[in-house]
């Protein structure tokens, strides 16, 4: 029987961007695990849905009352 | 399906705005086929540094969109493709809202956004799906 756990890679996590995309991982963010077989198992997942996984809420934290969307189309509109 | 994701949309998912979990579950779906322009690489680098993320961050981001979307790169024909496009709207669309839109027509793909620039351009020339406003969660 798998469990699935939520885990978090230190911020310091010493890899790469590109080896954390691959792996699944990047620092700070939580990811979803297996244990299996006395292993840890990322779910099973295509580059795009990890890549997705990562990209989704990773900046909400940054400037929460600012509108990301206002501003860019305030920009569209300025530059023509 | 086809779909090209404007820049909205994508700062709509990575800022987890209204809407972001049904568009998360559509790009997810790998029978859909995910484009963005090129130009939107540079939008959302922009937004985001100005949001407060350090260049690492704004680099992974855009790593990040590159393995989940296909980039249309805009050459000649697309910014030719998008003159016509930009002259057949019912108001005046922003230069980088028309070289969008001629990605997402040139691909045959239907634009996601969260831009009301674009109602300006007939479903039946560029067929599009609007994200709801506002509403952060």
């Amino acid at each position: 029987m798998n469990t699935r756990v939520t885990i978090t890679i230190p911020e310091n996590f010493p890899l790469p961007a590109e080896l954390m995309l691959a792996s699944g991982f990047i620092a700070g963010r939580e990811m979803d695990c297996v244990f299996e077989q006395g292993a840890i198992h990322l779910r099973a997942r295509t580059e795009r849905q990890i890549a997705l996984a990562q990209f989704t809420g990773s900046i909400r934290d940054l400037s929460p009352n600012r509108d990301a969307v206002a501003e860019l189309v305030a920009e569209r509109i300025s530059e023509g | 399906m086809r779909l090209l994701l404007d820049t909205s949309a994508l700062l709509v998912l990575c800022r987890a705005e209204a809407g972001f979990e049904t568009l998360r579950d559509t790009v997810s779906d790998l029978n859909h086929e995910i484009f963005i322009a090129s130009i939107s690489l540079a939008e959302l680098g922009r937004r985001v540094r100005e949001l407060g993320a350090d260049e690492s961050v704004v680099n992974t981001l855009l790593g990040y969109c590159k393995s989940i979307a296909t980039t249309v790169v805009i050459d000649g024909a697309i910014a030719e493709l998008s003159l016509r496009l930009a002259k057949h709207a019912t108001a005046r669309i922003p230069l980088a809202d028309s070289l969008i839109a001629a990605c997402a027509v040139s691909m045959h793909a239907t634009l996601i956004h969260r831009d009301k620039h674009f109602e300006s351009m007939q479903s039946s020339v560029l067929p599009q799906l609007t994200l709801p406003l506002h509403s952060r969660l």
